[in-house]
This record gives structure tokens, C-alpha cells and sequence, in this order.
């Protein structure tokens, strides 16, 4: 009778082990599957195939903030905007929701891994998610609707900043606020935003895109301030812009953001015959490499200039977080140590049961925002009237190991382009392809696309050659599309490279 | 470990709560997340209206023109941190001035469109006795615009929440201001800081 109470005594703890890390393998292989999407989508696998991968995986509760971020993301980019914003607004809700210090996930992560906790958003995702809807808004033609979003993202920076001023302050965000005010006819909240995104890029000692320095010096003109506006002029080395009817605000969204990885350490602690297990994530180095877009108007070239780089906000979030999630990871090492050493005592045979189980059940928590674009740049045009040509850098996105290889892949140049003179002045916006029209907002423009060979791919040389190559070599360009503009109407164009679309939205 | 045991249970225990549905009176207030909500909207187009009919323009207008005013909804901007559907306050203000009897509406921009398609088509399809005439619509006299602004004070877990609603009436004949009216609301949201 003694043996079998002894027996009930040290199975229980084995099993709670055993079921927590059976429950909690569900976490991980969403979040895996999810990254495998985004490497994927490095290696040109189409927009909408891995919305229907997304869609199709069975999402565990505590990952639901992170599901709808990415699969709001990839429909966001894929032109999906209603429903885009369903799952930016659940995602928000959800994230919302979860600010509150949960005590039982706490407990859970303390005795088992961080994937008991639920996804709750880094800061940047938090403040990002507003920024993102507020594009799904405008590309929807509902200006409203995205002043709401860049009110929202106005308070949720300001929250974050209280405890570090640096934490969630994305300048893309306060960019794009400008953005929505001018297009409002709101100028002065608009001069407000943009002083906003220089400051965040300013102390970030960041270059400043050139459409906000062009913005900043002309909205001070507008208001009257006139010193502010030849201060900038002075500081910028710009002259306040011609007489405009018209102005185009171009973003793109370039790359995929690097996955986390896993850093597992186990050691034999000789003294108790225990192994002991410490998981954390890493992001590994970051190979991405910039691509610009370019906007060809009136015989004036634009570029698009990077204003957000979600590689370093990304990595800044998780070095935040860092030292937290180390302190909690030790505390679990520890509670798992006492437990295998008690069943030891007891019972070598399901000591060392356990002491597996505990060694399983130690993972990285990898959970982030993971199909967001590397790059986020920015770009304005003035063209009254005329063709507005896009067009893209030539090249690879990412230059890589081979584990984390190159994706994008050599392309031939735009088929059929007809000269945009042919075009019918009747649309607003009209891509020169007539057969690729999708709808007012939306351009096909069908492309080939050719294949690197994995040979090829394992050749590659290491990140600072091809830096150093890419940088010093003439990039060739790719068309993507052309734009007959013949309104006098303001517009917002999203390019990304995840996708051939033209997103396109006139005001 | 007995109390991972505990934990287990209850974690496993909390997912299996039904869902349950409870039938409120629609005049009941229910706050959830200090949101902007239909209790707002119908306290505040209450108040608006009896404000604007309890206003020396009516009797003014019904002294000069011997009828009751009619009046069109022009737009309400929503300017404020959230999505407010505006078309439920609009309703909401339409409903309490028509029924009390003292103003007459006329169908919104939005509206006449498919009025006048209707029209087009009694025109070809409808007997003559019950076709309606183009050419009769009752032209406004005020149309009533406005926007609901918010300002959002905002720390850690405590947000003060400032709605106002600013409603002007303005004459079509002149542009005249002929009513302007205001109506404020101040929540004090706070978060719990801690959940299971």
C-alpha cells in the first residue's frame, strides 16, 4: 500500500509535465508554421497562396494577436482591404485585451516555457497595427477612417513613451499621420506629424527621407512660419516646391523581416544527475539588404528613401525585452531543477522521465509580428498630369547564408509597356496595360519572373562582399508599372515587394 | 507541484465556459470598455434636441413662414480616436424631432438618389393614380452639421476619455447660424492591471 501511494505521489508531477508540454506544442507549431510562410514568401511564393496557407492553419488562442497581424498583413499588401482590416481590428482588440498582467501565464511560463503566455504585441507591433489599418483606410478611399487609426497610434506612442521615450515611436507612423492631415486639409496637425517622425528619426541619428524634409519645409511656408521653413530649407540644402495641385504620397514596403531562432543551451549538472535547459530567442544577423523604388514623373526621377527599418525596430523590442525574459528563463531552470531532483529521490527511473520532459518543454518563445517588410520607404511626386512610371532596384533583397537564401529573383523587364500616350484620358489613374486593369485602386502588372538555381544560390558570396558589390555597382532597374495621370486629385500608391500590385487611392 | 496541479486544472477547467446570451432593455447604459456606445448616442441626441426645440428659431421661422421648418441632415463628421457609426446619432436626432411634431425632414443626399430612381420607375411601371411626380420636392430650409471630437488623457492602465459634440443648424437661405449646440461627455476609464 505504502509502494503504490509513493507511485501516485511521483506520477502526478510527471504527468502535469507531460500534458502541459503536449498543450503547449500547439504554440510552437503555429509560430513555426507561420515562419516557414514568411521564408517562403523570401522565395517569391505568391501573396495569395500564402494567404490560403494562412487562413487554413488551426490557430491556438494564445497566438490569435499574432495569426491576425500576419494574415491582416499579407491581405493588406494583396489588396484585400475589407478584410484586411478585420483582422488588424481583431488583432487589436486582442492585443488590447492582454495588457493586463495575467497571472496565470505568468505561472505557466515560470514552470514550463513562454509560450504560455498570450501574444500580447511588441510596442512596435502595438503602434504598427494602427499604422497598417490606417493604410488599409486610405487604399479603401476612407480618409476617416484612417485619422481615426493615427489618433489611436497617437495615443498608444504616447502611453509607450512614458516608460521609455525611445519605446514604440515609429516614424513611419508619424509620417503617415502627416500624411492623413494634409490629405484632410488639416495642414497645421500635419506640420505637427511631421516634426514628430524628424524628431524620432533625429534621435535615431537616421538619414531623413527627402519627401519629409520636402514636407516640412512647405507646410512652414504654408503656415506662415517662415523662419522654421528657411531653417529647414537651410538644414536640408531644399527650396520651398513649386505650385502643386497635386501631390502623390508613395510608400513601399520592401523584404521580409528576419524569424527568430532559437538559442537552446543543456548541461549536465554532475552534483544531482540533472540536465539543465535554458531556451531564448535570437535573431540571427540581419542580411537584408535595401531596395529602392523609383518614381519616374515629368522626366523627374524619385526614389523611394527608407523612413522605418523593422529589422532594427524588431530587434530592438526583443533586446528590451531581453532581460526579462532571461530572468524568467533562469527561474524556470531552477523550478525545473528542484522538481527532477526531488523525483530523483524518489524514484531514479521517473526522475530522469521527467528530467526529459523538462528538457522538451523548454522552447523559445519565437512568437513576433513576422511577415512585416524589412523596409518601409517613402516618396512624394508633384506630377499634375502626365505618366507617373514605377519602377523597382534590380536585385536581391536578401543576400544570404544558405539557410536563409536570396529570394528575390532575377526579373525581365515589364511586358507590352505601351507609351503611355496611347493611353485614354477618361481614368483618373490608368496603368498602360488595359488587360491587367483589376479595379480603380488596383494595377496588375504581369512580369517574368526567373529562378536563381540552388547552385547558384550556394555560391554566394558573404554579406559584406555583396554589400560592398551592390553598393558599388549600377543597379539595374525593373518596371513594375505606368501610370497615366490626368487628374488633379491627391493620391496614395503602396508598392510591395511581396507582391506586382499597385495599390492606388485618390483624394 | 500541487499547486502546478491546481493551476493545470483551472487552466484546462477555464476554457470550457459556455457562451450565454442575456436580453438588456435597449435603454439600459452598459459600459464595457468606455468606448463611445449607443447610451452616449441617445443621451446625447435627447439632450441636443430638446435644447434646439426649446430655441426662439422655431417660433421665429413658423412667425415669418407660417409653416413648420424643414430641415436636412448634412454631414457629422466623426473626428474622434474611434469608429463611430455617426448614422445611429443622426437617427437618433432625425427620430426625436420628428416625433415631436415640430419640424419636418427631407431625405438626405444619400437618400433622394434612391428616391428618384423609385420616381424614374413609377414613372414607367406605376398606374397613373399612384405615380408620384418628379419636380415636387420640398426644398430645406436649415441643414443640420456637425462633428464629435474627442480628447483622449491617457497613462499606464487610466484613461480620461472627453467626447463633444458640436451640432449647428445654418438657414440654406443665408447661411445664418441659426442654432448651435453642444454637448460634452467625460469618462474615467480604468483598467485592470492585473487578469487571470
Amino acid at each position: 500500500m505504502g509502494k503504490l501511494s509513493q507511485i501516485k505521489t511521483v506520477k502526478l508531477p510527471v504527468l502535469i509535465i507531460a500534458l502541459l508540454s503536449f498543450i503547449l506544442s500547439g504554440c510552437a507549431a503555429n509560430n513555426r508554421n507561420m515562419s516557414d510562410v514568411a521564408k517562403q514568401l523570401r522565395h517569391n511564393l505568391p501573396v495569395e497562396t500564402a494567404v490560403t496557407k494562412l487562413e487554413a492553419m488551426k490557430v491556438e488562442s494564445q497566438s490569435v494577436a499574432q495569426y491576425a497581424l500576419n494574415l491582416g498583413y499579407l491581405q493588406l499588401v494583396n489588396g484585400d482591404y475589407p478584410n484586411a482590416l478585420v483582422n488588424f481590428e481583431k488583432a487589436k482588440q486582442t492585443m488590447a485585451s492582454l495588457q493586463a498582467i495575467s497571472i496565470s501565464e505568468n505561472l505557466g511560463s515560470a514552470t514550463v516555457n513562454e509560450t504560455f503566455r498570450s501574444y500580447s504585441g511588441w510596442p512596435t507591433d502595438q503602434v504598427l497595427v494602427h499604422g497598417m489599418m490606417a493604410m488599409a483606410y486610405l487604399l479603401n478611399n476612407d480618409l476617416n477612417g484612417a485619422r481615426v487609426e493615427i489618433l489611436q497610434a497617437d495615443v498608444r506612442m504616447n502611453k509607450l513613451a512614458e516608460s521609455d521615450k525611445d519605446k514604440g515611436q515609429l516614424a513611419f507612423v508619424r509620417y503617415l499621420a502627416g500624411v492623413v492631415y494634409e490629405l484632410n486639409g488639416e495642414i497645421d496637425s500635419a506640420l505637427i506629424s511631421y516634426r514628430m517622425a524628424l524628431s524620432i528619426l533625429e534621435s535615431r541619428t537616421e538619414a531623413i527621407p527627402p519627401s519629409l524634409q520636402q514636407s516640412l519645409i512647405d507646410l512652414t511656408a504654408q503656415i506662415g512660419l517662415t523662419q522654421e521653413s528657411k531653417q529647414y530649407q537651410k538644414k536640408f540644402r531644399l527650396t520651398v516646391s513649386k505650385a502643386y495641385s497635386n501631390k502623390q504620397f508613395i510608400f513601399a514596403f520592401d523584404g521580409v523581416v528576419t524569424q527568430m531562432q532559437q538559442a537552446k543551451s543543456t548541461l549536465w549538472w554532475d552534483i544531482d544527475d540533472v540536465y539543465l535547459s535554458v531556451a531564448l530567442p535570437k535573431f540571427p544577423r540581419n542580411n537584408y539588404v535595401l531596395s529602392k523604388s523609383y518614381i519616374e514623373a515629368q522626366g523627374h526621377e524619385e526614389v523611394t528613401y527608407e523612413i522605418e527599418n523593422i529589422e532594427s525596430r524588431a530587434r530592438e523590442d526583443l533586446q528590451a525585452r531581453m532581460p526579462a525574459i532571461t530572468a524568467m528563463a533562469l527561474a524556470r531552470a531552477a523550478t525545473k531543477y528542484q522538481t527532477v531532483k526531488e523525483l530523483n529521490k524518489k524514484d531514479n527511473v521517473l526522475g530522469a522521465f521527467a528530467n526529459v520532459l523538462t528538457i522538451v518543454s523548454e522552447v523559445a518563445d519565437l512568437r513576433h509580428w513576422g511577415l512585416l517588410p524589412s523596409s518601409i520607404q517613402v516618396a512624394t511626386t508633384y506630377a499634375t498630369t502626365g505618366t507617373l512610371k514605377l519602377s523597382n532596384s534590380y536585385g536581391q533583397q536578401t543576400l544570404g547564408t544558405p539557410d536563409n537564401v536570396s529570394d528575390k529573383h532575377e526579373k525581365a523587364p515589364a511586358v507590352a509597356a505601351i507609351p503611355a500616350s496611347s493611353q485614354s484620358e477618361e481614368d483618373d489613374i490608368a496603368p498602360v496595360q488595359q488587360d491587367s486593369v483589376q479595379n480603380s485602386n488596383e494595377q496588375l502588372i504581369s512580369r517574368k519572373l526567373n529562378t536563381k538555381s540552388k547552385a547558384a544560390r550556394k555560391r554566394a558570396p558573404s554579406e559584406a562582399v555583396l554589400k560592398e558589390r551592390q553598393s558599388a555597382e549600377k543597379i539595374p532597374k525593373e518596371d513594375i508599372a505606368y501610370l497615366n495621370y490626368t487628374s488633379n486629385k491627391n493620391a496614395v500608391i503602396l508598392l510591395s515587394s511581396l507582391t506586382n500590385k499597385v495599390h492606388i487611392a485618390n483624394f | 507541484m500541487r499547486l502546478l496541479a491546481v493551476i493545470l486544472c483551472v487552466v484546462i477547467l477555464s476554457a470550457c465556459g459556455s457562451t450565454k446570451v442575456q436580453r438588456l432593455d435597449s435603454s439600459e447604459t452598459v459600459d464595457l470598455s468606455g468606448a463611445w456606445n449607443d447610451s452616449d448616442s441617445r443621451m446625447t441626441a435627447e439632450t441636443m434636441v430638446a435644447d434646439v426645440l426649446n430655441r426662439p428659431w422655431i417660433n421665429r421661422h413658423v412667425s415669418q413662414k407660417g409653416k413648420p421648418p424643414t430641415v436636412i441632415v448634412g454631414s457629422i463628421k466623426n473626428l474622434t480616436h474611434e469608429h463611430i457609426n455617426t448614422n445611429t446619432f443622426v437617427s437618433d436626432i432625425e427620430r426625436e424631432l420628428i416625433n415631436s411634431g415640430m419640424v419636418e425632414f427631407v431625405a438626405s443626399a444619400n437618400q433622394r438618389g434612391d428616391i428618384r430612381e423609385e420616381r424614374k420607375d413609377q414613372d414607367l411601371n406605376s398606374t397613373e393614380a399612384t405615380r408620384n411626380a418628379a419636380g415636387q420636392e420640398i426644398g430645406a430650409d436649415y441643414m443640420l452639421t456637425g462633428q464629435i471630437n474627442t480628447i483622449i488623457d491617457a497613462n499606464a492602465s487610466t484613461q480620461v476619455r472627453y467626447y463633444q459634440v458640436d451640432l449647428t443648424l445654418i438657414s440654406m437661405a443665408d447661411n445664418r447660424k441659426v442654432w448651435v449646440g453642444q454637448e460634452k461627455i467625460k469618462k474615467l476609464v480604468e483598467n485592470a492591471k492585473l487578469r487571470y
